[in-house]
């Protein structure tokens, strides 16, 4: 038990070093101190140390089935294929808590590491901040949710790790999760500081614009391989369905996406200077609250937590946290007063406004859609819980308006514009929408909001590619530069702008995706014997054989398998072998969904049931577009580095510093 | 008008459009969570869907492959409920796993006709979930 009492000492002693780096980086900051914020910054480092070193310590335990570990023991079992004990570092609460002050100390540590420049006066209020958001969960870890606590007698066997967590992708999904948190740490940080210097001005957001990016790009990163695990594993053909859950990973991304957008409107013309300190604290709160109410007992939730207290150790971190910037917020009232004048309602800053509250609309409607249930058992007696349809019914206005924006803001000029100008920039888009709706109609689409939603996208499709053709063609003209030099030297000097383009090109393949695959689903459930066929959509499904029963992993894994042949036609076009398992330790039937994806529709295949004789129940469902989210995914990636990637100017500014 | 009015109040119009919009769309049919005896107290002809939960009363679990038709009993502290489901049995849907039902009551034949079934993780799992 050596190893678990370092990894708990090393706990205590996080604790310890964060707090006094607090400390030290607040008063070093009040009263001047530089040696006290260079101590602050030493013990910064220690943490970062020391939390890898827990995290090193847990993991060696994990692989090395030490079962006198309680969390060892309820997560891990000796016959767990050994790629699997990582995931079961973060599968419980005690791992995951560990996991998010990990890599808050490491994100601390690069940027401590990082010499002080345009921000030398907030770095203390900075360092404090990470420090205190440190020492809370390492306060936790000790007091609450100790990962090494230990067994009382040494079991023989583990619990083992729940089924449905052993998939690839739920490896890599918890923890991208965890670092979009931690990453949003970072931008509030510098939020608070700004509000207790009162240096409000755009250089906080120019400063940390990279950082904010890293994490609104990892937080949406983290949803899209969250709903592709769900989709691949739960085996319903969807791969969201407003879960209590998943709303609370949801939810600071908008209000993130807001803040991104305010940060934007702040550099470009110094208003709203409150939305851009207050919405990365909100966000930050999120996502400690996304704990709070998975915890809490307070959601009912198909994801069943423990109850238990901890959930309002959370809610005080918030409380905190939000009590601090209110009062901050108050005390500045003078220095929030941007310089920036508002003149016409047709301009691009009013399309900003609007795209900010329609995005905190949508985060206080999932809110309080999450919440729901509570509220009415509270009021009424009768819990009430939101359907996906209550859902859709504001998501889906709120989201095309939003959609809809993405085109329209580029086409207004800032101050004030015209609508004749407006007009003038808009036929080409209409044009091009009116085409799509007339295509659809010529391929039987007939329901009007699918029309609607499809002719927005294509719309704003058009403007956006515009856009990026013009910028190109310009400079092809100015320069006489092949089309290939041109776009990279275009992209090269405007990376914010063709990153931004980019990122909302991702934006509407995702939307796309959301909207065909909604709207259009084929299911088909039927039972075949060996040798049976069944047809639908143009695809034909040949049940050729299959196996039941058979024993694996030494008796825990009973695997039942169909193999089934899908043709078009006369072509095969491929062989699939959905499964159905018990796992017998884990007492869980998992079924392994089989999956024909191309560009333009999925082929899901789920085997319902097996019969000794090998009768089988499927469920066939054809989706069209779902690869268009996971495609979406990458672009999203790809803008974001391209909008963040330092100009050739700026990594030599870095290097001259 | 000043700009700065005009902001504010285009700014309060947008709000009041929303506002509407999540009215609207939370008053619609949400789902009550009933007790067992609350759902056999309903009627003939429900307006709306009623979601009921329970623990899987053990050994009740019956499965027609050819049919794909699932019924099982669950029990709450109200009493016990017969459920009918047409779709795959859901993986988790095991003996004494706290299930949630949503659909409609027959008081003819006395099963609850579920549209959707939830399944609550085996309680060995509950802290299993990722504490997203």
């Amino acid at each position: 038990m050596l190893l678990a009492d370092v990894g708990y000492g090393a706990l205590w002693l996080t604790l310890a070093v964060a707090l006094w780096a607090t400390v030290m980086a607040m008063r070093g900051g009040t009263q001047r101190r530089p040696e006290m914020v260079a101590s602050a910054r030493n013990a910064l480092l220690v943490t970062a140390g020391l939390s890898t070193l827990a995290v090193a310590l847990l993991l060696i335990l994990l692989v090395t089935h030490n079962l006198g570990i309680r969390y060892v023991y309820e997560h891990t079992s000796t016959y767990l294929q050994p790629v699997y004990l990582l995931s079961a570092f973060w599968a419980g609460l005690e791992g995951s808590q560990l996991l998010w002050l990990w890599l808050l100390a490491l994100l601390t540590m690069v940027l401590v590491l990082k010499r002080p420049g345009w921000d030398r006066e907030l770095r203390p209020y900075v360092m404090a901040f990470l420090a205190f958001t440190q020492a809370f969960f390492a306060f936790l870890l000790v007091w609450v949710i100790n990962p090494f606590e230990p067994l009382p007698t040494l079991p023989a066997e583990g619990i083992g790790l729940n089924p449905l967590l052993q998939n690839l992708w739920m490896i890599i999904h918890p923890p991208v999760i965890f670092a979009a948190y931690a990453l949003w740490t970072i931008p509030a940080a510098y939020a608070l500081a700004a509000l207790l210097t009162g240096r409000l001005d755009a250089a906080w957001l120019r400063g940390t614009r990279r950082w904010t990016l890293a994490a609104w790009a990892t937080l949406g990163i983290g949803i899209l391989l969250g709903a592709w695990w769900a989709y691949l594993e739960l085996g319903w053909g969807g791969y969201w369905s407003w879960d209590a859950v998943e709303n609370s990973s949801f939810l600071p991304w908008l209000v993130g996406t807001a803040f991104v957008h305010a940060a934007i409107l702040q550099e470009r013309r110094d208003l709203f200077r409150t939305w851009s300190v207050l919405l990365p604290v909100v966000t930050l709160s999120l996502t400690v609250f996304a704990t709070f109410i998975t915890r809490s007992g307070l959601i009912q939730s198909v994801h069943a937590f423990a109850e238990s207290p901890i959930g309002w150790w959370y809610l005080a971190y918030i409380g905190l946290v939000l009590a601090a910037t209110v009062g901050l917020l108050r005390a500045r009232t003078q220095e929030l007063k941007g310089e920036g004048e508002v003149d016409n309602l047709l301009s691009r800053e009013f399309a900003f406004l609007v795209t900010n509250l329609l995005f905190l609309g949508a985060a206080v409607a999932v809110l309080l859609g999450t919440l729901w249930p509570t509220f009415t058992g509270v009021v009424r007696g009768v819990a009430i819980s939101l359907t996906a349809e209550n859902y859709n019914r504001f998501m889906g206005p709120l989201g095309l308006l939003l959609v809809l924006l993405i085109g329209l803001c580029p086409l207004v000029d800032w101050r004030t514009s015209s609508l004749k100008r407006l007009g003038r920039n808009l036929w080409v888009q209409a044009v091009v929408a009116l085409l799509t709706a007339g295509l659809l109609i010529l391929f039987r689409v007939r329901e009007g909001w699918v029309l609607i939603s499809f002719a927005i996208v294509a719309f704003v499709v058009t403007t956006v590619l515009g856009q990026m053709v013009q910028g190109i063609v310009a400079r092809m003209r100015a320069t006489g530069e092949p089309l290939p030099v041109a776009t990279a030297r275009a992209v090269g000097t405007s990376r914010r702008r063709y990153g931004g383009q980019l990122i909302h090109l991702a934006i509407l393949l995702i939307v796309a995706g959301i909207i065909a695959s909604q709207a259009y689903q084929n299911e088909v459930q039927v039972a075949l014997a060996p040798g049976e066929e069944v047809e639908e959509s143009g695809y034909r499904l040949v049940y050729r054989d299959y196996t039941f029963g058979q024993v694996e992993e030494g008796g825990n894994k009973i695997v039942n398998e169909a193999v089934v042949d899908l043709y078009r036609g006369e072509r095969r076009l491929a062989t699939l072998r959905p499964e159905r398992n018990w796992h017998s330790n884990a007492e869980t039937r998992v079924s392994e969904v089989a999956l024909h994806s191309t560009l333009f529709r999925d082929l899901y295949l789920v085997l319902a049931g097996l019969e000794s004789d090998g009768l089988a129940a499927f469920q066939v469902l054809i989706t069209p577009l779902v690869a268009w989210l996971w495609i979406g995914g990458g672009v999203l990636i790809v803008g974001t580095l391209v909008a963040a990637w330092p100009s050739r100017r700026e990594r030599t500014q870095e290097r001259g510093r | 008008m000043s700009s700065r009015t005009k902001f504010l109040i285009g700014g309060l119009v947008v709000v009041a459009i929303i506002g509407g919009l999540i009215a609207t769309s939370f008053s619609g049919p949400g789902d009550e969570y009933l007790t067992v005896a609350q759902v056999k107290a309903l009627g003939p002809d429900q307006p709306r869907n009623v979601r009921v939960a329970g623990e899987i009363v053990p050994d009740s679990i019956g499965y027609n492959t050819r049919e794909l038709h699932l019924t099982f009993t669950i029990q709450d502290p109200s009493g016990r409920l017969t459920i009918s489901y047409h779709g795959p049995q859901p993986d988790m849907l095991v003996d004494a796993v706290e299930a949630v039902a949503i659909g409609r009551y027959d008081p003819a034949t006395e099963l609850f006709e579920a549209e959707e079934l939830l399944m609550k993780c085996p309680s060995k799992y509950e802290k299993k979930q990722t504490g997203e």
